[in-house]
Formats: C-alpha cells, structure tokens, sequence
C-alpha cells in the first residue's frame, strides 16, 4: 500500500518537474505545447478509486497552475479528465479482461491503447484550451493548439511508456 | 432515508467533483481582476523561489550574448550622445524635447529587477520579477528593459511580482507615433510574440512604414517617449474607419532578462483633475 503510493508519489513529481522545466518551454512555431503531465492521471488502473482519482488530478492540475499562471485552467481540466478516466479506460479494453487491468500496450494491444491515450488527451486539451480562452473567438488558432498538443504528448507518451516498460 | 444514503454512497464522487471544479473555477475568475489573489501564480513564494535558481543557473549560458547586445547598445547611445551634443551646439530647438525626456525620466527613479520566469506561447503571457512589496513595487508600475517598453506590473508578492507585458492579450497601453504626433492603442493580437498592433490611428494621419512607435505619456505609468518599436505594415481596420499598424517590438521577450521599474510620483493636480471631471459627469447622468 504505502510501497505503491511512494511509487506514484514519485512519478507525479517527476512528471511534475520535467513539465515545469522542459515541456512548458516546448512548442513548434508558437503552437503544440505537449503536457505530458496528464500521463499520470492516464496510468491509473481500472477500478481505482475515484475519489483519489478525482483528488489527484485536481493537485496535479493545481501545482501545474503555479508554473503557468492559469490559475484554475489546469486544476478544473485535470479534475475533469479524473472523472472521465474510468468511462474512457472502460471503452478501451478488451473483453474479458481483469477488474483491475492496467493500462499497457501489453494488456490493451496497440490500437486500444493508443486510441486510449489520444482520446483521453484529446478530451484534455479541449477543455484546457476551451478555458483558457473561454470563447470561441479564435476558433483556427484553438484548433491547432489542441490537434497539435494532441498528436505531441501522444508521441511523446508512447516514448514514456517505452522507457517505463524497458525499466 | 436509508434510500437517500445508498445514494450519497454510491454518487458521493459527484458531489466531489463538482466542489473541484468550483473550486478550479473560483480561482480562475479571481486571477482575472487586478484585486485577485496572488498567490496561486508563479509569483508566490515556492515557484518564485524555485524559477530564480534555475534562471540563475541559466543566465550563465547566454553571458556572450548579453555582453554584444550591451557593447552594441554602448555604440548606440554614444552615437546618440554625439548627435545631441551636435544639436546643441547648433542651438535647435529640437533638443528641447530630449531634454525634457530626460527630466522626465529623472522624476521617475526606477528599481532594477531580474526576470525569473517568462512566457511566449500563451495568449496571456505573464513575466515574473524578483522584486515585490518589500522593494516598493507596486501594482500598474511600468516596466522598461534595455531596448524599450515591457509591459505594466500586474500584481506583487512580498518579494516577487507579475507583469503583464506586452504580449498578453489584456495589455492596452497608449502610444503615438515619434515626430507625428498621431496617437493609437497599442494591443497585442495573441500571434506573434515579436510583434504588436498599434490601433485606432486616424484615417488622416501621415506616416511611413519604419516610423518609430513610442509611449504617448497620457498614463501615469510611462513617462512620454519611451521606445516601443517600428512600424512594420499598415492594415485598415475592421470597419475601415482607422488605421492598424503592425509594430515590430524593439523588445525581445524571448531573451528578456534585466528590467527596471518606473516608480511614478503621483501627478496629484491631474489626479485631482480627473477625478474632478469623472465626479461632473457622474453627477449630469443621474439629473
């Protein structure tokens, strides 16, 4: 119990830094900024609580405001993408699998999983986006930011997600 | 009753959610007024702390770059110096307006600062500063860097701040065009962080492409001819009845590093008089 919420302690803060440091500097041609850090809300697996699913997301999306200056953009998409979680892994996985399946290419298959992570990710930065503009004024501009942001941290999970089995 | 609790039992995450995402909402909508709270931005005491050792780290990276943009300014103002002194000795009038500049700039002391943290990319921008409350930085404070304008100071800790400069989609500073006296609103379009939007420039006025742009000194905040930057294009606006210059900014946000803030004295007569004239008209709209 505690061993696993060291693990996941571990990992939050680690994908926390590197966003902080790295990715929010990232972007091509001032659109497609990746944020990886949703990748942690992703990893839970099936039949997770959903209150700490909930309560995670939301101080995952809170400490990520601190670094950006939106205050509440990140904290209330992560809450959401926390409380859809659960109903996008359920669309995603194979039939007759564990209550308690993780969510891996090895479990999922390739296809599920990354139609997983694109949903999800895609979901994600339709609300980050939508918030932060909070209008439909520059409707191009929010478009690109949310297909090229997608299709950005999707890749760069993949890569994550490789690194993590190898180890 | 007992139905009521199976409820709650089973659906309590809703209720969970719900509380965040108020929660998340709350604080979005108080950043948006200047009387909001601080603290939850990159200016607090932990994430301020932690930007100023990494732009710390940082800064020794670019020290050669610093050094030629310092040297090439150096050759710049001593041009400028040799030009005036040209123009006093031929006895111009022109130099009176540069002297005044400069007197002007002398009732403004201002408070040099680092900037720790920056944004580009977003359509509200903010930089961070490591001087606050206890370096008498105050909210709407202008900011100037080595090249010209930077933006307005946003809200302040005790020892950091935020500015909101140019670059962010909320900042609306007056500005004219330098030997042209045609004034317009400086906006920033949320595109390009090199460039911004000088408009409501009058359909009659006359100026060329590579006109410079500088602070019309109608605010408290910046005293009159600070540089801003060239004009770049000229568009018509919307409904045609204005002009809309694209102004390349003289400021590199993306390499921004040592600003100073303008410390304004009050200008108590104009205070009084504006106050006095926002008093009369709100007196005539309620007879």
């Amino acid at each position: 119990m505690i061993v696993s919420f060291l693990r996941r302690l571990f990992f939050f803060a680690l994908l926390l830094l590197v966003q902080a440091f790295i990715l929010n500097q990232v972007n091509i041609l001032g659109y497609a900024t990746p944020m990886l850090f949703v990748f942690f809300l992703l990893m839970f697996s099936r039949g997770s609580s959903r209150l700490s699913l909930l309560f995670w997301g939301f101080v995952m999306g809170f400490l990520m405001d601190l670094f950006t200056n939106t205050p509440g953009v990140g904290a209330a998409s992560c809450t959401l993408l926390g409380m859809i979680q659960p109903v996008l892994l359920n669309l995603f996985v194979p039939r007759e699998s564990p209550d308690d399946l993780e969510p891996s290419i090895k479990q999922q298959g390739w296809a599920k999983f990354s139609g997983y992570l694109l949903l999800s990710t895609f979901l994600f930065y339709i609300s980050y986006y939508l918030l932060l503009a909070f209008s439909l004024a520059h409707l191009e501009d929010l478009v690109i930011n949310v297909v090229g942001g997608t299709l950005f941290t999707f890749v760069l999970m993949l890569g994550l997600n490789s690194l993590y089995i190898r180890s | 009753m007992n139905n009521l609790l199976l409820f709650l039992q089973k659906y309590y995450y809703w209720f969970v959610f719900l509380i965040l995402e108020i929660v998340s909402i709350v604080l979005l909508f108080q950043f948006n007024s200047f009387q909001g709270s601080v603290y939850f931005t990159s200016a607090n005491v932990m994430s301020g702390y932690i930007y100023e050792v990494q732009s710390r780290i940082s800064s020794y990276f670019s020290l050669q770059q610093v050094n030629e943009e310092l040297t090439s300014r150096n050759v710049q103002l001593a041009l400028e110096i040799s030009n005036l002194r040209k123009q006093l000795e031929a006895g111009e009038d022109s130099t009176h307006r540069a002297v005044s500049v400069s007197n002007v700039l002398n009732d403004y002391p201002n408070i040099s600062a680092t900037v720790v943290n920056a944004t580009l990319n977003r359509t509200n921008n903010f930089l961070t500063i490591n001087k606050g409350n206890a370096d008498n930085v105050k909210p709407e404070m202008g900011v100037m860097g080595g090249n010209g304008l930077v933006g307005v100071v946003f809200k302040t800790t005790e020892h950091y701040a935020l500015v909101l400069p140019l670059i962010n989609t909320r900042s609306n500073i007056s500005c004219k065009i330098r030997g042209r006296g045609y004034y317009g609103y400086l906006r920033w379009d949320g595109k390009d962080s090199r460039y911004a939007m000088l408009e409501d420039v009058p359909r009659h006025a006359s100026f060329k492409k590579g006109d410079l742009v500088e602070t019309s000194g109608y605010s408290e905040m910046f005293p009159e001819g600070i540089f801003v930057g060239k004009v770049e294009a000229i568009y018509n606006s919307a409904d045609g009845l204005s002009f809309q210059l694209k102004v390349r900014l003289s400021t590199d946000f993306g390499r921004l590093r040592d600003v100073h803030i303008i410390q304004h004295t009050p200008d108590l007569e104009r205070r009084l008089l504006q106050d006095e004239v926002v008093k009369s008209e709100e007196k005539e709209e309620r007879s």
